[in-house]
């Protein structure tokens, strides 16, 4: 093997022993906090995976979308929450049995779609390579807005509906806040409403003229 | 003397082609980084008279001549003093956080052209690269704020995250009205798609754009007026309340770089980047480097200049400004801009 | 849906809003303040009880450091309070002296309190534009009692000195060279009252700069319109004093109202607000800087045209002057008895009160017929408007508690004495 390739591989090991290590951190991080934050480490890793896998575009947006934006959001609500590990882990004991069926569940499925990939990865044609010159973001582009327009658009508004109702189930209205209208507070102008000149000079008491 | 170059030469054809890469590509990464935080140190130094000048005094002026020596100065004092561990900080995630948010604001300048074809890698899709790794940036200060066990810091944190995610969401689309008028990520040809005098850049068909987006990039940055993440009035310092000596410093410096990144991306997007605003007049005409820096200078003044002259805004009104006024504006204006396009209005989209 | 928390924040004493050593509990939820608690007295040095075991006279420059930035009006009220006990009327020159430094004083404290106030809400070059002209008046206060805050310069019977001849100036140094230094001098060449002359023709043109970075700012607006508002009603139900009840729109100046000195001579309005919110206390304030230059350059004119004494020549009072006490017997002994012992005043209780620029200061004497006070107390109105905060800023946010507190002009000095 050229070194190239050796070093290619060296980082891909390295790459997913980072998310193999993360992603056991986060279920045994004891502190949230710290889970929510191998959690980022994990898909920084798959990112650079992807990258390396020349799925640049993919990559970058693992990393804007759910390194930039998700986690944030989900890290704050973990902070903010103030989580008590101890009544955390009371049901442990009497949660094991059903969790354990999942995760068995999940494991056996991961492990029959690997195994049947592998099986026949013999005969899978290879994945097609785009043509040089198409930037992969060009391709993906072309997919979503032609191929795969109105999944698009109907995942799209679902979201879009997702932010919405979230808001309309949280948005309280706090009778004891004092609000300002901005359009109100900018057509304030110094006029006479708000600063007006009086002498104040008590007439009865006859007027010194100087 | 040509002994000695002769003998550089063939060690380093001695050395095996992998290292050869390797230490080229430190060197690029060196080339990049240490210019950057030199003129991240000038920034403040030019922050200081700029706004010294604007409030009728003169700015630093003891260290060195005219006081030039004084950034060597506070970073020499910064790393003389202790950096203080508040109590029931967690140690760990405190430590790291400044480096958290200083490694984006240098790592993103790999993918800037400095000239023609002179970025340290030309990556396709460069301006979503950026995009990436400033939105990392924020972690550095949510980490900083609940590691520091503070109130304060931790207000400061909350602030300035929404406020991030907020303007990330107008940055992004101004962004996208680029992509569309340049029809790539790549910031190279972006520049080279307005090739031509100044009537060729982008600045005039995307006007609106070009003000939500530098004003995203001054909230971007926690600068005046939207400084509430540090709000020195109001939560003393934000998520940096706890830091003293260099972890300080860093976050400090983080800031700083993410500046002169921004007005970088700023003027590479929308004011021709190393293009000359006289092109077609000999000798000044010239693409260079020069134009560049000129650009970002000039946007770094007004940042500057905003910071002397603007009140601070209040945090709902930040939030405010992002999401009812500066994305409508950009959508509205993304649309306008596909008509450009489909009428390849000259000299822009044609 | 699970209820709500809110949590408590410590805000100060040492905080940068804090205006010195403010401590506030406040109680939020999010941003949103619920309930405001302030602490006061952490600068308490018990200048009421001082003053028991002092001469009067001793006492004038404890009053300087109450309210740190008006200093000369917190010592107008004592002095007045003691003329009154005494029954003395000061020289009519004395008096027009005290009107001018009064609105000097003014001046400085609505400058500072605008510097701070902009800062407070982000505006960091209004502070420092602020200061450029606080020097200047600073010089005049050095010129006229050899200090640059703490004054003492008011006494009972006139003031203790007359106006300088001549200003001081400044030196070139390693900064300045001797063409800078000439330009800085420039209003230095003639005596105290042509520098104050210079600076009130110059003034309100700095005003306007002042208000060409805040007043019609937008940011500035969303910052101040409707934050903190208080109704005309509560202004005076709540004890409200000075530019803050006049900018909730009630017309009350003691100036006019119970005028003192020679304020019924001189030509100048009274600014009065509308809303009760920041932004008309603003206007409020920064109108008062014009009408209070008006007043300084009445006062110049008239100063100028009429020399004469500036304090009583009674030797039971006032001191005699030193030339006279070298060769009189008599004076000899009324220098020394004065700086010994003192004056005694009448029995009795007196109260007198000035329109300070943070409104009513007063003093109230109880003498039982010594030479010290058998009783004194100080009406602050700092103290007044902080006790009105936490209904101010109940259900506003942290930033706009920043604004307000810096809108309220509070001095510590004075609140907790």
């Amino acid at each position: 093997m050229s070194p190239g390739a050796i070093t290619y591989q060296a980082l891909f090991y390295l790459f997913a022993a980072g998310i193999v290590f993360s992603g056991l951190r986060v279920i045994t991080a004891r502190n949230p906090v710290h889970s929510a934050l191998f959690l980022v480490l994990a898909l920084v890793n798959a990112a650079i995976l992807w990258v390396q896998m020349g799925a640049e575009f993919l990559g970058i947006i693992l990393v804007l979308v759910y390194v930039g934006a998700v986690m944030v959001m989900f890290l704050f609500v973990v902070m903010m929450l103030d989580i008590n590990a101890a009544t955390m882990r009371k049901g442990m004991t009497r949660y094991a049995p059903l969790g354990l069926i999942i995760s068995g569940l999940i494991a056996a499925e991961i492990g029959w779609a690997l195994w049947g990939h592998y099986l026949g990865i013999a005969n899978t044609p290879h994945t097609a390579v785009a043509p040089a010159g198409i930037s992969n973001t060009e391709e993906l582009g072309r997919a979503l807005y032609t191929h795969y327009i109105y999944v698009f658009e109907i995942a799209a508004v679902i979201l879009l509906l997702g932010i919405i109702s979230a808001i309309v189930l949280t948005l309280r209205w706090r009778p004891n806040t004092r609000r300002q209208d901005i359009n109100q507070q900018l057509r304030v102008h110094k006029t006479s409403d708000h600063m007006r000149l009086v002498d104040l000079r008590d007439n009865s008491r006859g007027r010194k003229e100087s | 003397m040509q002994h000695f170059a002769g003998y550089f030469v063939s060690a380093w054809g001695a050395i095996p082609a992998w290292v050869q890469y390797l230490l080229f590509t430190l060197g690029k990464i060196l080339a990049i980084a240490v210019p950057v935080i030199l003129s991240v140190a000038y920034l403040t130094y030019a922050e200081r008279k700029v706004i010294g000048y604007m409030q009728s005094r003169i700015g630093p002026n003891r260290v060195g001549f005219r006081g030039l020596l004084q950034p060597f100065a506070d970073v020499i004092k910064l790393m003389m003093k202790e950096v203080v561990f508040p109590a029931n900080a967690n140690r760990y995630l405190f430590f790291i956080a400044p480096v958290l948010s200083m490694m984006p604001a240098i790592a993103a300048w790999v993918v800037v052209p400095f000239f023609p074809n002179g970025s340290a890698a030309n990556v396709n899709a460069g301006l979503l690269l950026i995009l990436a790794l400033t939105s990392l940036g924020i972690y550095g200060i949510i980490i900083s704020g609940w590691a520091s066990n503070s109130k304060y810091a931790f207000l400061g944190a909350m602030r300035s995250a929404a406020q991030m995610v907020a303007y990330e969401i107008a940055m992004g689309f101004a962004i996208v009205g680029v992509l569309m008028a340049a029809q790539t990520l790549n910031l190279g040809q972006i520049i080279q798609h307005q090739s031509g005098a100044f009537w060729h850049w982008y600045f005039i068909p995307l006007a609106p754009l070009v003000v939500v987006y530098f004003v995203s990039a001054v909230a971007e940055t926690n600068r005046l007026p939207f400084d509430v993440a540090e709000g020195e009035s109001e939560i003393v310092a934000g998520f940096h309340v706890e830091y003293s000596g260099m972890a300080f410093a860093v976050f400090f410096l983080a800031e700083y770089a993410n500046m002169i990144l921004v007005s970088a991306l700023a003027s590479i997007m929308f004011f021709g980047g190393w293009l000359s605003p006289f092109e077609g007049i000999p000798y000044i005409g010239a693409p260079s480097a020069g134009w560049l820096f000129l650009k970002i200078g000039i946007l770094l003044f007004l940042m500057l200049w905003f910071r002397a002259t603007f009140p601070r805004y209040r945090y709902d009104q930040i939030m405010r400004l992002g999401w009812k006024v500066f994305i409508p504006v950009t959508l509205v204006w993304i649309f306008v801009e596909g008509a450009f396009l489909i009428v390849h209005l000259p000299p822009w989209f044609s | 849906m699970s209820e709500f928390q809110t949590f408590t924040m410590n805000f100060g004493p040492q905080h940068p809003a804090a205006h010195g050593v403010l401590r506030l509990v406040l109680e939020m939820e999010g941003e949103v303040i619920y309930k405001t608690d302030p602490h006061i007295g952490l600068l308490h040095r018990g200048t009421e009880k001082l003053a028991e075991s002092k001469t009067f006279n001793q006492s004038i420059g404890y009053m300087d450091r109450l309210d740190y930035v008006s200093m000369m009006c917190n010592e107008h009220a004592y002095v007045l309070a003691i003329e009154k006990l005494l029954g003395v009327t000061p020289p009519l020159r004395a008096k027009y002296i005290r009107v001018m430094f009064d609105e000097i004083t003014r001046i400085l404290n609505h400058l500072l309190w605008l510097g701070a106030h902009a800062l407070d809400v982000g505006a960091m070059t209004v502070f420092l534009y602020c200061f450029r002209e606080r020097e200047d008046l600073m010089d005049c206060y050095e010129a006229v009692s050899g200090a640059r805050m703490h004054a003492t310069y008011y006494r009972p019977g006139g003031v203790y000195r007359d106006l300088p001849d001549s200003m001081p100036k400044y030196k070139p140094s390693k900064w300045h060279n001797e063409r800078e230094t000439r330009k800085r001098n420039e209003w230095r060449e003639g005596s105290l009252l042509d520098f104050i002359e210079h600076f009130s023709e110059s003034f309100p043109d700095r005003v306007d700069e002042y208000e060409t970075l805040l007043t019609e700012n937008r940011i500035w607006k969303q910052r101040t319109v409707g934050i903190g508002t208080v109704s005309p009603e509560r202004a005076l139900a709540l004890g409200f004093t000075g530019p803050m009840l006049r900018g909730s729109g009630i017309e009350w100046d003691l100036r006019r109202k119970q005028p003192y000195e020679v304020y019924d001579d001189l030509n100048f309005e009274i600014p009065i607000g509308g809303n009760g919110d920041c932004y008309d206390r603003y206007l409020v304030r920064i109108e008062e800087l014009r009408q209070s230059t008006k007043i300084i350059r009445q006062c110049v004119d008239w100063l100028r045209s009429n020399p004469g004494p500036v304090m009583l020549e009674d030797g039971k009072v006032d001191p005699p002057r030193r030339e006279i006490m070298k060769r009189d017997m008599e004076s000899l002994i009324h220098h020394f008895k004065l700086f010994s012992e003192g004056y005694c005043v009448p029995e009795g209780e007196v109260y007198a009160a000035v329109e300070a620029p943070k409104g009513e200061f007063g003093a109230y004497i109880v003498s039982d017929g010594a030479n010290k006070p058998y009783r004194l107390k100080l009406r602050a109105p700092g103290f007044v408007h902080i006790s009105a905060l936490d209904e101010m800023v109940r259900g506003h946010m942290v930033a706009d508690l920043v604004a307000i507190i810096g809108n309220q002009d509070i001095v510590f000095g004075e609140v907790d004495r």
